[in-house]
């Protein structure tokens, strides 16, 4: 049972396209946990459907029907689709075949298999301090989003944020500041949360971690840590 | 023509072009939706040529896509918007929206939906408006901008001459009272 969710204006955000690539893959990974959050998105993007139909309507150019049809056969008759991104009609992330847990087995979400290049066995850890390792996934410079995976009973460094972080528990599970968090919950940080996740002893914790900005570690050997890990 | 303006009578034209590729159908679909896409992507942005090559790109989209079309998940509106929202995406920050999949093996699914909101999917887009109807004019402003500005939320609140605290806190309390008129649950 999921208990932590998204803030409503962040699933807005996330249905009005506003969102960067790596805080819409949290998204996309949570809504895949959550069916509650899923309604909600949907009602979003029904806001976005409503509010583009109100819009005043342009001016197209004469020939856009034709020019629109002209595509369209041009396409059907064997040249290639454009490359560019998928509609809202989920085809978008759909990782290699041969990449895809099947079903009962699976731990990661679809659209983050796509950017681990398979299940969690396909994982390529990187040590990151005692106990706790990473597998970076998105680096664009506005946003990070990486794996993380804490050995039962470890604990990250205590830390506080200058931006937003965000943490998805995918299994085992964590806890900070005094509540728990299990698969498929959502943490949401801030500059004025400093906390120290700590993983549960029965399992190894693995999260999906989005930050919009550096963390900044409290004590001694997480500053010293920091250029080296580079979180 | 009003009735253009009848999500209804969109999702019946969708449901008809699933079934049928007929030109007929899609120019009369064209017409409604190509002219509003173009505006969304002007008023996010995009120069006048990009506009509309964008609303034919996604006009085209939806012939492609036609097939995926689930009147039970989405109306035509919601359904189209998320193309042009997603080709948007892709031109102007060549970023992908990475999305939930409806054949994923870790989707939890639905749990058994409530009688009420079984009852507006149908009539969701009609709903929606209602709802939206019911915002004070500030909250119905920071929800218009939140669809169509591609702005940072402290720079709207440059833009509206207000602290940004105060953006979101409009924000959060625009979008609840959205869904409170929507008749759903606090989540
Ligand atoms: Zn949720
Ligand atoms: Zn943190």
């Amino acid at each position: 049972m999921i208990t932590h969710h998204p803030a409503e204006e962040l699933l807005a955000a996330y249905a009005a396209g506003s969102l960067d690539e790596a805080t819409s893959l949290a998204m996309a990974t949570h809504l895949t946990l959550c069916p509650a959050c899923r309604a909600v998105h949907d009602d979003f993007e029904a806001l976005g459907g409503v509010l583009v139909c109100e819009n005043a309507a342009d001016t197209l150019k004469p020939d856009a029907l034709a020019a629109t049809l002209g595509m369209i056969r041009a396409a059907g008759s064997g040249v290639a689709d454009s490359g560019v991104a998928d509609s809202g009609v989920a085809t978008v992330m759909r990782p290699q075949p041969s990449t895809v847990a099947t079903a009962g087995s699976s731990l990661l979400p679809l659209p983050l298999q796509y950017y681990v290049g398979g299940d969690l066995a396909a994982a390529k850890w990187r040590p990151l301090g005692p106990g706790i390792h990473h597998m970076p996934l998105i680096a664009d410079g506005a946003a990070s989003a990486r794996l993380l995976r804490i050995a039962p009973g470890r604990s990250v460094f205590e830390h506080s944020h200058e931006g937003n972080e965000i943490t998805i528990v995918l299994r085992g599970s964590y806890s900070a500041g005094g509540e728990n968090f299990r698969r498929g919950d959502l943490e949401m940080a801030d500059g004025t949360v400093s906390h120290r996740p700590v993983a549960g002893s029965e399992d190894i914790c693995v999260c999906l971690a989005v930050t919009d900005a550096p963390l900044r570690f409290g004590n001694f050997l997480g500053r010293v840590m920091q250029p080296f890990i580079g979180i | 023509p009003p009735r253009s303006q009848d999500p209804e009578r969109m999702t019946t034209l969708l449901l008809r072009l699933k079934e049928n590729q007929d030109e007929t159908v899609f120019a009369e679909l064209f017409h409604f939706f190509a002219p509003r896409v173009k505006s969304y992507m002007r008023k996010l942005g995009a120069p006048e040529d990009q506009a509309e090559e964008l609303a034919q790109e996604s006009m085209a989209m939806v012939w492609r896509k036609i097939h995926l079309f689930d009147a039970e998940r989405a109306g035509a509106s919601t359904w189209i918007f998320s193309i042009a929202r997603n080709l948007r995406i892709d031109a102007f920050r060549r970023q992908r929206r990475p999305e939930v999949l409806m054949n994923d093996p870790t989707l939890v699914p639905d749990g058994p939906e409530s009688p009420e909101r079984e009852m507006d999917r149908g009539q969701q887009a009609a709903a929606v408006r209602a709802a939206l109807a019911t915002l004070p004019a500030e909250q119905a402003r920071i929800v218009h901008l939140s669809f169509f500005e591609d702005k940072p939320h402290a720079v709207i609140a440059e833009q509206l001459g207000i602290p940004l605290g105060t953006v979101k806190s409009r924000m959060r309390l625009a979008f609840q009272r959205f869904r409170k008129a929507l008749g759903e649950p606090e989540s």
